[in-house]
Protein backbone atom coordinates (compact mmCIF):
# COMPACT_ATOMS: atom_id res chain seq x y z
CA UNK A 1 0.00 0.00 0.00
CA UNK A 2 1.23 3.66 -1.19
CA UNK A 3 2.30 6.23 1.24
CA UNK A 4 -1.05 8.16 0.16
CA UNK A 5 -3.48 5.54 1.20
CA UNK A 6 -4.87 6.26 4.36
CA UNK A 7 -5.07 2.93 6.75
CA UNK A 8 -8.42 4.07 8.75
CA UNK A 9 -10.76 5.23 5.46
CA UNK A 10 -9.49 2.10 3.84
CA UNK A 11 -10.77 0.08 7.05
CA UNK A 12 -13.90 2.46 7.91
CA UNK A 13 -15.51 2.42 4.45
CA UNK A 14 -15.50 -1.41 4.39
CA UNK A 15 -16.77 -1.83 7.93
CA UNK A 16 -19.47 1.05 6.23
CA UNK A 17 -20.26 -1.35 3.03
CA UNK A 18 -20.47 -5.02 5.36
CA UNK A 19 -23.57 -3.73 6.81
CA UNK A 20 -24.90 -3.58 2.76
CA UNK A 21 -23.77 -6.74 2.28
CA UNK A 22 -26.95 -9.38 2.28
CA UNK A 23 -25.13 -12.15 0.41
CA UNK A 24 -21.81 -14.25 1.34
CA UNK A 25 -19.99 -13.47 -2.04
CA UNK A 26 -20.13 -10.07 -2.02
CA UNK A 27 -18.85 -10.24 1.12
CA UNK A 28 -16.05 -12.32 0.10
CA UNK A 29 -14.81 -10.10 -2.70
CA UNK A 30 -15.02 -6.93 -0.66
CA UNK A 31 -12.75 -8.18 1.74
CA UNK A 32 -10.37 -9.82 -0.75
CA UNK A 33 -10.33 -6.35 -2.11
CA UNK A 34 -9.46 -4.66 0.92
CA UNK A 35 -6.87 -7.36 2.53
CA UNK A 36 -5.19 -7.08 -1.25
CA UNK A 37 -4.94 -3.31 -0.55
CA UNK A 38 -2.76 -4.28 2.32
CA UNK A 39 -0.44 -6.83 0.20
CA UNK A 40 -2.60 -9.94 1.61
CA UNK A 41 -3.46 -11.96 -1.83
CA UNK A 42 -5.48 -14.77 0.15
CA UNK A 43 -7.40 -15.02 3.67
CA UNK A 44 -9.47 -17.65 5.57
CA UNK A 45 -12.47 -16.89 7.99
CA UNK A 46 -12.67 -19.67 10.23
CA UNK A 47 -13.69 -20.74 13.79
CA UNK A 48 -10.59 -22.42 15.86
CA UNK A 49 -11.80 -25.45 17.73
CA UNK A 50 -9.41 -28.11 19.96
CA UNK A 51 -7.76 -30.92 18.14
CA UNK A 52 -8.91 -33.65 17.90
CA UNK A 53 -11.59 -31.68 16.25
CA UNK A 54 -10.98 -30.95 12.87
CA UNK A 55 -10.78 -27.23 11.10
CA UNK A 56 -13.00 -28.10 7.98
CA UNK A 57 -16.71 -28.10 9.47
CA UNK A 58 -16.11 -24.42 10.81
CA UNK A 59 -14.54 -22.46 8.36
CA UNK A 60 -16.97 -19.48 7.09
CA UNK A 61 -15.25 -18.06 4.04
CA UNK A 62 -12.27 -19.91 2.17
CA UNK A 63 -9.99 -17.89 0.25
CA UNK A 64 -7.01 -19.64 0.16
CA UNK A 65 -4.80 -20.66 -2.61
CA UNK A 66 -6.59 -23.40 -5.20
CA UNK A 67 -5.11 -26.94 -3.40
CA UNK A 68 -4.28 -25.51 0.28
CA UNK A 69 -6.96 -26.40 2.09
CA UNK A 70 -7.43 -30.31 0.33
CA UNK A 71 -3.48 -30.49 0.77
CA UNK A 72 -4.51 -29.06 4.68
CA UNK A 73 -6.96 -31.68 5.30
CA UNK A 74 -5.54 -34.74 3.69
CA UNK A 75 -2.57 -34.35 5.65
CA UNK A 76 -4.22 -33.45 8.72
CA UNK A 77 -1.84 -30.46 9.70
CA UNK A 78 -4.70 -28.73 11.90
CA UNK A 79 -3.49 -30.68 14.74
CA UNK A 80 0.25 -29.52 14.47
CA UNK A 81 -0.21 -25.59 13.05
CA UNK A 82 1.78 -23.49 14.76
CA UNK A 83 -0.51 -20.90 13.83
CA UNK A 84 -3.85 -22.42 14.98
CA UNK A 85 -2.51 -23.52 18.48
CA UNK A 86 -1.40 -20.17 18.92
CA UNK A 87 -4.31 -18.66 17.98
CA UNK A 88 -6.18 -20.48 20.42
CA UNK A 89 -3.96 -19.18 23.52
CA UNK A 90 -4.53 -15.37 22.69
CA UNK A 91 -6.65 -12.17 22.04
CA UNK A 92 -4.07 -10.29 20.64
CA UNK A 93 -3.42 -10.30 16.63
CA UNK A 94 0.07 -11.52 15.43
CA UNK A 95 2.35 -12.25 12.63
CA UNK A 96 2.06 -16.33 11.89
CA UNK A 97 5.92 -15.78 12.29
CA UNK A 98 5.36 -15.05 16.27
CA UNK A 99 3.64 -18.06 16.57
CA UNK A 100 6.11 -20.50 18.71
CA UNK A 101 7.10 -23.87 17.77
CA UNK A 102 9.98 -25.69 18.37
CA UNK A 103 11.38 -27.56 15.12
CA UNK A 104 13.30 -30.25 16.31
CA UNK A 105 10.30 -30.96 18.80
CA UNK A 106 7.55 -30.60 16.18
CA UNK A 107 8.67 -31.39 12.80
CA UNK A 108 5.42 -31.46 11.35
CA UNK A 109 4.73 -27.85 12.54
CA UNK A 110 7.63 -27.12 10.72
CA UNK A 111 6.09 -28.89 7.85
CA UNK A 112 2.67 -27.25 7.93
CA UNK A 113 4.82 -24.06 7.70
CA UNK A 114 7.03 -25.02 5.03
CA UNK A 115 4.54 -26.11 2.60
CA UNK A 116 2.36 -23.28 3.23
CA UNK A 117 4.84 -21.22 1.54
CA UNK A 118 5.02 -23.08 -0.99
CA UNK A 119 1.64 -22.14 -1.84
CA UNK A 120 2.39 -18.80 -1.60
CA UNK A 121 1.67 -18.28 1.96
CA UNK A 122 4.51 -16.72 2.98
CA UNK A 123 4.16 -14.14 5.51
CA UNK A 124 0.87 -13.75 7.32
CA UNK A 125 -1.19 -12.37 9.98
CA UNK A 126 -3.88 -13.29 12.09
CA UNK A 127 -6.75 -12.00 14.42
CA UNK A 128 -8.01 -14.04 16.68
CA UNK A 129 -11.64 -13.55 17.55
CA UNK A 130 -13.18 -15.12 21.45
CA UNK A 131 -16.92 -15.75 21.07
CA UNK A 132 -19.23 -15.19 23.85
CA UNK A 133 -19.27 -19.03 24.48
CA UNK A 134 -15.69 -19.12 24.84
CA UNK A 135 -15.20 -20.48 21.46
CA UNK A 136 -12.33 -19.08 19.48
CA UNK A 137 -12.48 -17.92 15.48
CA UNK A 138 -10.33 -16.23 13.62
CA UNK A 139 -9.66 -14.05 10.47
CA UNK A 140 -5.97 -14.99 8.64
CA UNK A 141 -4.44 -13.11 5.96
CA UNK A 142 -1.43 -14.34 4.01
CA UNK A 143 0.85 -12.74 1.43
CA UNK A 144 3.91 -12.64 -0.61
CA UNK A 145 5.10 -8.87 1.07
CA UNK A 146 2.16 -8.20 3.17
CA UNK A 147 2.16 -4.48 4.87
CA UNK A 148 3.40 -5.08 8.43
CA UNK A 149 3.16 -1.10 9.65
CA UNK A 150 1.73 -0.96 13.03
CA UNK A 151 -1.20 1.34 11.73
CA UNK A 152 -1.70 -1.42 9.02
CA UNK A 153 -2.48 -3.98 11.70
CA UNK A 154 -4.53 -2.13 13.66
CA UNK A 155 -6.84 -1.26 10.76
CA UNK A 156 -7.03 -4.97 9.83
CA UNK A 157 -7.69 -5.72 13.72
CA UNK A 158 -11.26 -4.08 13.03
CA UNK A 159 -11.82 -5.25 9.53
CA UNK A 160 -11.23 -8.66 11.02
CA UNK A 161 -13.55 -8.33 13.41
CA UNK A 162 -15.99 -7.10 11.85
CA UNK A 163 -15.77 -8.88 8.12
CA UNK A 164 -16.28 -12.19 10.94
CA UNK A 165 -19.17 -10.93 12.70
CA UNK A 166 -20.91 -10.08 8.98
CA UNK A 167 -20.45 -13.92 7.81
CA UNK A 168 -21.30 -15.64 11.09
CA UNK A 169 -24.55 -13.00 10.78
CA UNK A 170 -24.91 -14.27 7.25
CA UNK A 171 -24.02 -17.79 7.72
CA UNK A 172 -26.06 -18.48 10.88
CA UNK A 173 -23.36 -18.59 12.90
CA UNK A 174 -21.84 -21.62 11.93
CA UNK A 175 -18.59 -20.66 14.06
CA UNK A 176 -20.43 -19.67 17.27
CA UNK A 177 -22.31 -23.40 17.10
CA UNK A 178 -25.73 -22.25 17.89
CA UNK A 179 -25.58 -18.48 18.51
CA UNK A 180 -29.06 -18.24 20.28
CA UNK A 181 -29.40 -20.94 23.17
CA UNK A 182 -32.12 -23.12 22.56
CA UNK A 183 -31.86 -25.50 25.95
CA UNK A 184 -33.21 -24.05 29.08
CA UNK A 185 -31.40 -23.57 31.69
CA UNK A 186 -32.67 -26.52 33.07
CA UNK A 187 -32.21 -28.59 30.68
CA UNK A 188 -28.16 -27.54 30.30
CA UNK A 189 -28.14 -28.55 33.72
CA UNK A 190 -29.06 -32.01 33.58
CA UNK A 191 -27.21 -32.81 30.41
CA UNK A 192 -23.66 -30.98 32.36
CA UNK A 193 -24.18 -33.76 34.64
CA UNK A 194 -24.78 -36.03 31.75
CA UNK A 195 -21.40 -35.14 30.21
CA UNK A 196 -19.59 -35.71 33.47
CA UNK A 197 -21.43 -39.40 33.33
CA UNK A 198 -23.94 -39.18 35.74
CA UNK A 199 -26.48 -41.52 35.37
CA UNK A 200 -30.54 -39.70 35.67
CA UNK A 201 -30.77 -41.26 39.40
CA UNK A 202 -27.94 -39.44 40.04
CA UNK A 203 -28.60 -36.39 38.91
CA UNK A 204 -31.85 -36.45 40.21
CA UNK A 205 -30.22 -36.72 43.46
CA UNK A 206 -28.15 -33.69 42.76
CA UNK A 207 -30.78 -31.16 41.53
CA UNK A 208 -33.33 -32.40 44.02
CA UNK A 209 -35.96 -33.42 41.62
CA UNK A 210 -37.42 -36.92 40.10
CA UNK A 211 -35.79 -39.25 37.72
CA UNK A 212 -38.83 -39.12 35.91
CA UNK A 213 -38.52 -35.39 35.63
CA UNK A 214 -34.72 -35.73 34.28
CA UNK A 215 -35.38 -37.63 31.43
CA UNK A 216 -38.11 -35.35 30.58
CA UNK A 217 -35.45 -33.20 30.52
CA UNK A 218 -33.26 -35.27 28.31
CA UNK A 219 -35.77 -35.65 26.05
CA UNK A 220 -36.96 -32.36 25.17
CA UNK A 221 -32.95 -31.13 24.92
CA UNK A 222 -32.82 -34.29 22.22
CA UNK A 223 -35.59 -32.61 20.32
CA UNK A 224 -34.25 -29.39 20.52
CA UNK A 225 -30.70 -30.63 19.80
CA UNK A 226 -32.35 -32.92 16.87
CA UNK A 227 -30.01 -35.99 18.80
CA UNK A 228 -30.77 -39.48 18.68
CA UNK A 229 -28.97 -40.59 21.75
CA UNK A 230 -28.41 -38.75 24.71
CA UNK A 231 -24.80 -38.95 24.01
CA UNK A 232 -25.24 -37.31 20.67
CA UNK A 233 -27.27 -34.89 22.58
CA UNK A 234 -24.53 -34.15 24.91
CA UNK A 235 -21.99 -33.79 22.33
CA UNK A 236 -24.26 -31.36 20.30
CA UNK A 237 -24.79 -29.49 23.44
CA UNK A 238 -21.01 -29.35 24.17
CA UNK A 239 -20.03 -28.45 20.58
CA UNK A 240 -22.25 -25.46 20.60
CA UNK A 241 -21.45 -23.76 24.06
CA UNK A 242 -24.87 -24.88 25.50
CA UNK A 243 -22.77 -26.47 28.60
CA UNK B 1 -32.70 -7.50 39.89
CA UNK B 2 -31.63 -3.96 38.16
CA UNK B 3 -31.22 -0.85 40.48
CA UNK B 4 -31.02 2.37 38.31
CA UNK B 5 -29.61 5.45 40.76
CA UNK B 6 -29.94 8.68 39.29
CA UNK B 7 -29.08 11.97 41.76
CA UNK B 8 -32.43 12.11 42.07
CA UNK B 9 -32.42 8.99 44.59
CA UNK B 10 -29.10 8.49 45.56
CA UNK B 11 -29.71 9.38 49.06
CA UNK B 12 -31.59 5.81 49.45
CA UNK B 13 -28.88 4.34 47.88
CA UNK B 14 -25.57 5.53 49.93
CA UNK B 15 -24.58 2.20 51.15
CA UNK B 16 -24.86 0.02 47.91
CA UNK B 17 -22.85 2.85 46.20
CA UNK B 18 -20.69 2.82 48.86
CA UNK B 19 -20.26 -1.18 48.18
CA UNK B 20 -19.95 -0.53 44.68
CA UNK B 21 -17.04 1.87 44.96
CA UNK B 22 -15.25 -1.10 46.98
CA UNK B 23 -15.97 -3.47 44.44
CA UNK B 24 -14.77 -1.58 41.69
CA UNK B 25 -11.69 -1.11 44.03
CA UNK B 26 -11.96 -4.86 44.17
CA UNK B 27 -11.86 -5.66 40.29
CA UNK B 28 -10.08 -2.31 38.49
CA UNK B 29 -7.27 -2.23 40.75
CA UNK B 30 -6.48 -4.95 42.51
CA UNK B 31 -7.80 -7.63 40.02
CA UNK B 32 -6.67 -5.73 36.40
CA UNK B 33 -4.18 -3.30 37.93
CA UNK B 34 -5.32 -0.07 37.08
CA UNK B 35 -3.22 0.86 38.91
CA UNK B 36 -3.72 4.88 38.42
CA UNK B 37 -6.61 4.56 39.76
CA UNK B 38 -5.72 3.66 43.65
CA UNK B 39 -7.05 5.32 46.24
CA UNK B 40 -5.97 4.98 50.11
CA UNK B 41 -9.67 4.57 51.39
CA UNK B 42 -9.99 1.65 49.08
CA UNK B 43 -12.59 3.09 47.11
CA UNK B 44 -12.26 3.29 43.29
CA UNK B 45 -13.85 6.74 42.22
CA UNK B 46 -12.64 8.89 39.69
CA UNK B 47 -13.79 12.61 38.01
CA UNK B 48 -16.61 11.33 36.86
CA UNK B 49 -17.94 10.07 39.54
CA UNK B 50 -19.94 13.19 40.48
CA UNK B 51 -24.01 13.97 40.70
CA UNK B 52 -24.26 14.01 36.78
CA UNK B 53 -23.49 10.03 36.64
CA UNK B 54 -26.32 7.43 36.75
CA UNK B 55 -25.05 3.69 38.00
CA UNK B 56 -26.74 0.84 37.15
CA UNK B 57 -26.09 -1.68 40.16
CA UNK B 58 -27.19 -5.50 39.71
CA UNK B 59 -28.26 -6.99 43.07
CA UNK B 60 -28.75 -11.21 44.70
CA UNK B 61 -29.69 -11.27 47.71
CA UNK B 62 -28.51 -7.66 48.92
CA UNK B 63 -25.51 -8.11 47.52
CA UNK B 64 -23.97 -6.11 44.60
CA UNK B 65 -23.14 -8.72 41.84
CA UNK B 66 -22.30 -6.21 38.74
CA UNK B 67 -22.68 -2.79 37.66
CA UNK B 68 -21.85 0.10 34.88
CA UNK B 69 -22.00 3.91 34.81
CA UNK B 70 -23.45 6.24 32.40
CA UNK B 71 -22.55 9.71 32.12
CA UNK B 72 -24.09 12.63 29.98
CA UNK B 73 -21.65 12.76 26.75
CA UNK B 74 -22.94 16.86 27.03
CA UNK B 75 -20.51 17.18 30.11
CA UNK B 76 -16.75 15.86 30.65
CA UNK B 77 -16.41 12.70 30.02
CA UNK B 78 -14.18 9.71 29.48
CA UNK B 79 -13.67 9.92 26.19
CA UNK B 80 -13.69 13.51 25.95
CA UNK B 81 -11.05 14.15 28.62
CA UNK B 82 -8.55 11.53 28.61
CA UNK B 83 -8.85 9.50 25.56
CA UNK B 84 -10.19 11.81 23.12
CA UNK B 85 -7.48 10.89 20.41
CA UNK B 86 -9.70 7.08 19.92
CA UNK B 87 -11.96 8.72 18.59
CA UNK B 88 -9.68 10.46 15.68
CA UNK B 89 -11.35 9.13 12.50
CA UNK B 90 -14.40 10.16 13.16
CA UNK B 91 -15.15 12.73 16.02
CA UNK B 92 -16.40 12.46 19.23
CA UNK B 93 -20.43 12.34 19.48
CA UNK B 94 -21.62 14.90 21.93
CA UNK B 95 -25.37 15.51 22.25
CA UNK B 96 -27.90 15.38 25.26
CA UNK B 97 -29.45 12.08 23.74
CA UNK B 98 -26.03 10.39 23.74
CA UNK B 99 -24.01 9.03 27.02
CA UNK B 100 -20.61 7.42 27.72
CA UNK B 101 -21.28 4.06 28.98
CA UNK B 102 -18.29 2.89 31.48
CA UNK B 103 -17.05 0.52 34.10
CA UNK B 104 -19.27 -1.91 33.53
CA UNK B 105 -18.50 -5.09 35.63
CA UNK B 106 -19.45 -8.44 37.05
CA UNK B 107 -17.71 -9.59 40.50
CA UNK B 108 -15.69 -12.52 40.17
CA UNK B 109 -18.19 -15.36 41.77
CA UNK B 110 -20.26 -14.98 39.38
CA UNK B 111 -18.28 -14.64 36.30
CA UNK B 112 -17.37 -18.04 36.67
CA UNK B 113 -20.14 -20.99 35.50
CA UNK B 114 -21.90 -20.64 31.74
CA UNK B 115 -25.41 -19.63 33.07
CA UNK B 116 -24.56 -17.49 36.24
CA UNK B 117 -21.77 -15.07 34.69
CA UNK B 118 -23.20 -14.60 31.48
CA UNK B 119 -26.80 -13.99 33.49
CA UNK B 120 -25.60 -11.15 35.38
CA UNK B 121 -23.59 -9.51 32.60
CA UNK B 122 -26.84 -9.41 30.80
CA UNK B 123 -28.62 -8.60 33.38
CA UNK B 124 -26.81 -5.39 33.63
CA UNK B 125 -26.87 -4.89 29.86
CA UNK B 126 -30.25 -5.33 29.82
CA UNK B 127 -30.59 -2.66 32.45
CA UNK B 128 -28.43 -0.11 30.60
CA UNK B 129 -30.75 -0.43 27.50
CA UNK B 130 -34.00 -0.28 29.36
CA UNK B 131 -32.60 2.91 31.39
CA UNK B 132 -31.73 4.67 27.95
CA UNK B 133 -34.67 3.99 26.92
CA UNK B 134 -36.80 4.88 28.99
CA UNK B 135 -35.30 8.48 28.90
CA UNK B 136 -34.18 9.02 25.53
CA UNK B 137 -31.05 7.91 25.29
CA UNK B 138 -30.52 6.71 21.83
CA UNK B 139 -26.61 6.29 21.32
CA UNK B 140 -24.12 5.01 23.76
CA UNK B 141 -20.39 5.99 23.42
CA UNK B 142 -17.45 3.38 25.16
CA UNK B 143 -14.06 2.97 25.29
CA UNK B 144 -13.95 -1.37 25.43
CA UNK B 145 -11.49 -3.59 24.74
CA UNK B 146 -11.23 -5.46 21.36
CA UNK B 147 -12.51 -8.44 22.65
CA UNK B 148 -15.93 -7.74 23.73
CA UNK B 149 -16.53 -6.50 20.03
CA UNK B 150 -17.75 -10.08 19.01
CA UNK B 151 -20.10 -10.32 22.00
CA UNK B 152 -21.73 -7.03 21.13
CA UNK B 153 -21.89 -8.49 17.36
CA UNK B 154 -23.16 -11.55 18.74
CA UNK B 155 -26.26 -9.48 20.75
CA UNK B 156 -27.38 -8.08 17.25
CA UNK B 157 -26.04 -4.48 18.33
CA UNK B 158 -24.75 -1.69 15.92
CA UNK B 159 -21.23 -0.69 17.05
CA UNK B 160 -20.05 2.11 15.11
CA UNK B 161 -15.89 2.58 15.67
CA UNK B 162 -14.97 6.17 16.34
CA UNK B 163 -11.15 5.61 15.37
CA UNK B 164 -8.60 2.61 15.20
CA UNK B 165 -7.85 0.35 17.84
CA UNK B 166 -4.57 1.41 20.32
CA UNK B 167 -2.86 -0.27 23.37
CA UNK B 168 -4.84 1.09 26.63
CA UNK B 169 -3.44 -0.69 29.76
CA UNK B 170 -1.96 -3.07 28.15
CA UNK B 171 -5.29 -4.22 25.59
CA UNK B 172 -6.24 -3.55 22.11
CA UNK B 173 -8.82 -1.02 22.83
CA UNK B 174 -11.35 0.99 20.94
CA UNK B 175 -13.99 3.78 21.42
CA UNK B 176 -17.31 3.17 19.59
CA UNK B 177 -20.82 4.68 19.32
CA UNK B 178 -23.86 2.38 19.82
CA UNK B 179 -26.91 3.16 18.46
CA UNK B 180 -29.44 1.61 20.69
CA UNK B 181 -33.51 0.93 20.36
CA UNK B 182 -36.50 -1.80 21.13
CA UNK B 183 -34.64 -4.63 18.50
CA UNK B 184 -31.35 -3.73 20.38
CA UNK B 185 -32.82 -4.27 23.69
CA UNK B 186 -35.27 -7.47 22.35
CA UNK B 187 -31.91 -9.00 20.79
CA UNK B 188 -30.12 -8.88 24.23
CA UNK B 189 -33.07 -10.41 26.08
CA UNK B 190 -33.08 -12.98 23.92
CA UNK B 191 -29.47 -13.81 23.33
CA UNK B 192 -29.30 -13.85 26.90
CA UNK B 193 -32.78 -15.79 27.42
CA UNK B 194 -33.68 -12.95 29.93
CA UNK B 195 -37.93 -12.91 29.35
CA UNK B 196 -38.85 -9.52 30.88
CA UNK B 197 -37.75 -6.27 32.38
CA UNK B 198 -34.49 -5.87 34.83
CA UNK B 199 -34.63 -2.59 36.26
CA UNK B 200 -36.89 -2.12 39.79
CA UNK B 201 -38.76 0.97 39.95
CA UNK B 202 -37.93 3.20 42.77
CA UNK B 203 -40.43 5.01 43.38
CA UNK B 204 -41.61 2.68 46.08
CA UNK B 205 -38.41 3.13 47.99
CA UNK B 206 -38.48 7.12 47.33
CA UNK B 207 -41.95 7.36 49.11
CA UNK B 208 -40.60 5.29 52.08
CA UNK B 209 -37.79 7.69 52.34
CA UNK B 210 -39.79 10.83 53.23
CA UNK B 211 -41.03 10.98 56.74
CA UNK B 212 -44.53 12.34 56.86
Amino acid sequence: MGQAHDYAKVAFDLIDDLDRLTEVDRVMDRVSATLSDFGYTSFLITGVPEPPQRLEPYILLNGWPKGWTEHYTRSNYYADDPVAAWCRRTVNPFEWSQAPFDATRSPRAAEVMAVAREFGLNKGFLVPIVRNTGFQACVTMAGERPDYEPRAKRALHLVSMYAHARCAALMGCKSDGQRRRVLSERERDVLAWAAEGKSSWEIATILGVSERTVNWHVEQSKKKLDAVTRTQAVIKALRSGEI
Amino acid sequence: MIHVITSANRHLYKPELLAHFRLRHEIYVVERRWTNLAHPDGLERDQFDNEDATYILASENSQITGGSRLVPTTRPHLLSEVFPYLASVRGLPRAVDIYEWTRMFVVKSRRDGRTMGGQTRGMVICGVLEHCLDNGITSLTALIEMFWLPLFHSMGWNLIPLGLPELINGEWSIAVKMAIDENTLASTRAFHGIAGRVCVATQRRLVTGITA
